[in-house]
């Protein structure tokens, strides 16, 4: 068991590696990125040519900070090198990729991960001295940085979310695969194969259309309340409630997590993935179901519910499990854009930020963060799936 | 005050006839499946009864207090649309009649549940298809600014009393009636926001079609950019499927049947995209990926697979027929190069051919037939943003196809009929592709279809995000996120695009399911 899991671990490590590494390929290499991060340091009307200057000291080679590390060229003489700034090659050394990468890989793994430039701040909350564009070195005295605070609002999210989805999946799944056939059966598969065509961005615009704010359901629920006679009795004219009490956009500074604003995102998410899970539960179920203990036991008398319970749930588990924490990547593929519809301010919506401003660093550390997540789920459900499954023995 | 009364009226008759053939659907389908042999029936469980009586007091709440425009917007959606139901209903009704002799097709027409599903997609297939002979709008024509002229002299006709009425025809009632709505909607929803008030009149009647959704910011027509939105989905989609399944295919195949170093060199490969969820992937190949020719790598990769295919299948056949194999690959491998060179870097360019066409055989004519030919040479790379997005898609399910085809694969391979094929010494390539993969053909059916589904989700969240597609395109993600910044005014603009790839997904589900059921049979 445990050569298995250090296998796997080593396995996880080398993914990781492989991935940051592309990611930090294709992302560090990107030119308008670049170009971006040049433009936002030095100011938007610098003239391009000290913005390659820039880009090449600060990215691509290591120069003496401080120094005039450049040459200017005025008026050249050989049409290959036109007026401009050129890099020193006596005071400035070319950066080869693996320097790069194992510059930043250094980097990330003690904390430092750079700042970001839309939230203009450090992106993780490292505590040891950072090094700004200039080449200056100071401390950075802010512990919280951008992805922690993120990724606890997503946590929040995603905590909900996970435990409705899953209570809901296997709950639906068990009833719908404990008689395989019936009515019950039929209905609780067609509502979950509606689940699963029902994409989050779908079920957030309908969600917000039809339960937040001022919206279609209350008004008519008020305007339905005030027409009947008793409206005026027990409630007062016209003192119902027309506004729904649920918020279509989440601001977390000010109210933190509340029942207002959390609903409907979590209702977003969990209905498009409960029904994956139902699926999968209910198959399993329905296998466990048919197979020859539980006829055993339902021949020997075992009363029902515990022949459910006790006999054919157990083995019915064990496969929704790998399921389950196979799910993560697409509950964060479903929560990144569930944050962006509910402006719900966590990982997924700093991702959007970033992706949209080209704020490289913090597309590299999201992409990075979100992978080192899929992987130790996935890691997890490996271990898990030894663990629960006795007939399974691994050296 | 009476128009809107029988508006009303009509949209609440509308809503309840949906409503009801809806329920009444499910009714028959549970209680006359055939799916209940040899277990005990069970009456109406508690959820079942619980979901009417939600469904029953929602559509309540919808019908009477929703606008009555929308009952009414339906009766003319399904005026619009009359020749794809009637084309639907041609197919459905042939395939029906002979779905004896349809094999796996025509078996989905023994399942209730597999008629719906397949009657949506067939739905959004000919829709698409048949977009250009319906009486719609471009999907980028801004309708005219004072398409509101009409309304008003209608309008204005009504006023007179209803003495005017006398000796209309019922139709031209509803007309006035819609007039009446639309300037009934004027008065809430005011021009700057953009958008005409829903089904208002643009034209001379009998010509043209009233906004039936009302237009978007633009002015551009929702209805029609929402029909002429699945020519854009549907070929993407599946597209996409198709390329990552040739990925899949090829390398699944080898790597379950030979195994070792490649096939753990590829597993590791296809994890480690896989451990990327889907939304970082696209923002790393769409957006960051665009100025670094990202996507025209992947391009150049996944388009090579199935002209790979192909060829491993060419040599498994006549590995012992040289002089025919030979003889194939001269005319095949031109072809095909020049296809793959065309859709992966679109060389060569051939952009003075339609001028060429037009100069030598004279006229139009000619000039759009060479445009027409150029398109088809080039299926793949519609444009480059579209490039992205389609390799995006594709390259994100590939591993998910190739997972499946291995599993099939180390499944299928200890089988008898492989043994006698490798016994009769036949060529390994043979074997994988004459002997394994059609005998795996029902699960990857299955998977096909819930993928295309899947990608047009995927492909929605693009739009949805603005990432890739151009934001003027028709597709239903980019019109979500149009419509969304006006959704407490103009939910239709968001919540109907939606609707469509909802439907859509929804019906290749149902598919998928009846397939799986189906083949299962066997």
């Amino acid at each position: 068991m445990l050569t298995f899991a250090i296998r796997k671990l080593i396995i996880l490590l080398l993914t990781l590696l492989v991935v940051s590494l592309v990611a930090f390929v294709v992302v560090g290499g990107n030119a308008r990125a670049l170009r971006t991060i040049a433009i936002i340091e030095l100011g938007p009307r610098t003239p391009q040519t000290e913005q390659d200057r820039y880009i090449q000291r600060t990215i691509f080679h290591q120069c003496e900070p401080g120094t005039g590390s450049e040459v200017v060229i005025e008026a050249p003489d050989d049409p290959a090198h036109p007026k401009g700034f050129y890099i020193d090659p006596e005071k400035c050394r070319a950066l080869s990729l693996a320097e790069r990468y194992g510059t930043w890989l250094f980097g990330f793994v003690r904390g430092d991960w750079g700042d970001s430039i839309v939230f203009k701040k450090h992106i993780a909350g490292y505590r040891g001295v950072i090094t700004d564009p200039q080449g200056n070195q100071k401390p950075n005295k802010d512990p919280w940085g951008v992805i922690n605070e993120r990724l606890a609002n997503t946590g929040m999210l995603a905590a909900w979310v996970f435990s409705i989805m899953v209570l809901l999946g296997l709950v639906v799944g068990i009833l719908a695969g404990m008689n395989e056939g019936s009515i019950r059966d039929r209905s609780l598969s067609v509502v979950a194969i509606g689940s699963t065509s029902m994409p989050e961005y779908v079920m957030g615009i309908l969600l917000v259309v039809l339960l937040a704010g001022n919206s279609v359901v209350f008004a008519a629920l008020g305007s339905f309340i005030d027409f009947l006679p008793i409206a005026d009795t027990f409630l007062g004219a016209d003192k119902w409630a027309r506004k729904s009490p649920l918020q279509g956009s989440a601001n977390l500074d000010k109210d933190g997590l509340t029942f207002a604003n959390t609903v409907l995102p979590v209702a977003a998410v969990v209905i498009y993935g409960f029904g994956y899970i139902a699926r999968m539960t209910r198959a399993s179920m329905a296998e466990a179901m048919g197979s020859q203990y539980v006829r055993t036991a339902v021949l020997k008398g075992v009363p029902r519910h515990q022949v459910v319970l006790k006999h054919a749930l157990r083995n019915a588990l064990i496969a929704p499990f790998t399921v389950i924490m196979l799910q993560f990547p697409y509950l964060l593929s479903g929560l990144v854009v569930v944050e962006v519809i509910f402006s719900w301010k966590g990982f997924g919506w700093a991702l959007n930020a970033g992706a949209s401003n080209m704020d490289y660093n913090l597309i590299l550390a999201c992409s990075v963060v979100s992978v080192i997540v899929v992987l130790l789920t996935q890691f997890i459900s490996d271990i898990g799936y030894v663990l629960l499954n006795p007939r399974i023995r691994v050296a | 005050m009476l128009a809107n009364l029988v508006i009303l009226g009509g949209g609440i008759a509308s809503f309840w006839f949906v409503w009801a053939t809806l329920v009444g659907v499910g009714l028959l389908l549970s209680l006359f499946s055939n799916f209940t042999d040899g277990l005990k029936r069970q009456p109406f469980s508690g959820i079942t009864s619980f979901s009417l009586v939600v469904g029953t007091v929602g559509m309540v709440f919808v019908a009477l207090f929703s606008s009555p425009k929308l009952g009414m917007a339906t009766v003319w959606a399904l005026y619009v649309l009359w020749p794809v139901f009637a084309v639907l209903a041609a197919v459905m009704i042939a395939s029906w009649a002979f779905k004896g002799r349809l094999g796996l097709y025509g078996r989905i027409y023994e399942s209730p549940i597999g008629m719906i599903g397949l009657g949506i997609c067939l739905f959004w297939v000919i829709a698409a298809l048949m977009a250009d002979l319906l009486p719609l709008y471009q999907p980028l024509e801004a309708l005219s600014k004072n398409n509101g002229t009409i309304v008003q002299g209608v309008t204005r006709k009504f006023k007179l009393g209803a003495e005017a009425l006398n000796g209309l025809s019922y139709a031209d009632y509803v007309r006035l009636s819609l007039a009446e709505a639309a300037e009934y909607g004027k008065l809430y929803k005011s021009n700057i926001r953009g958008g005409a008030p829903v089904m208002s009149w643009v034209g001379e009647e009998g010509e043209k079609l009233p906004a039936i959704l009302g237009t978007d910011k633009a002015n551009r027509d929702i209805f029609s950019r929402l029909i002429y939105g699945a020519r854009t989905v549907l070929p993407l989609s599946m597209g996409a499927t198709l390329v990552s399944f040739t990925v899949g295919i090829t390398l699944g195949l080898i790597a379950g049947y030979r195994g070792g170093w490649f096939d753990q060199v590829i597993t590791f490969i296809a994890n480690a995209i896989l451990s990327f969820p889907v939304i970082v992937l696209f923002y790393l190949i769409v957006l960051v990926g665009k100025d670094g020719n990202l996507s025209r790598v992947l391009a150049t990769v996944i388009f090579a697979f199935p002209l790979l295919l192909v060829l491993a299948g060419l040599w498994g056949l006549y590995s012992v027929k040289m002089g025919r194999l030979i003889g194939i690959l001269i005319i095949f491998l031109p072809v095909a190069i020049f296809l793959y060179l065309r859709n992966s870097w679109g060389l060569p360019a051939m952009d003075g051919l339609g001028q060429w066409a037009g100069a030598t055989f004279g006229g139009g004519d000619a000039e759009h037939a060479a445009g027409i030919a150029l398109a088809v040479t080039n299926f793949a790379q519609m444009e480059p943003r579209m490039l992205n997005v389609f390799v995006a898609v594709a390259f994100s399910s590939a591993p998910g196809a190739f997972r499946l085809v291995r599993g099939l694969t180390l499944d299928v391979k200890d089988r008898d009929y492989v043994a006698a094929a490798q016994t009769r010494g036949e060529n390994q390539f043979y074997i994988m592709i004459f002997e394994i993969l059609p005998n795996v053909r029902g699960p990857l059916l299955v998977d096909a279809a819930l993928r295309i589904g899947y990608t047009a989700i995927l492909l929605g969240t693009l739009g949805f995000l603005a990432l890739g597609l151009p934001q003027e395109s028709a597709d239903w993600g980019s019109m979500i996120a149009h419509g969304r910044g006006q959704l407490r005014f103009e939910p239709q603009m968001a919540v109907i695009p939606a609707l469509c790839i909802v439907s859509l997904v929804l019906g290749l589900n149902l598919l998928a399911d009846t397939l799986r059921e189906q083949s299962l049979k066997d």
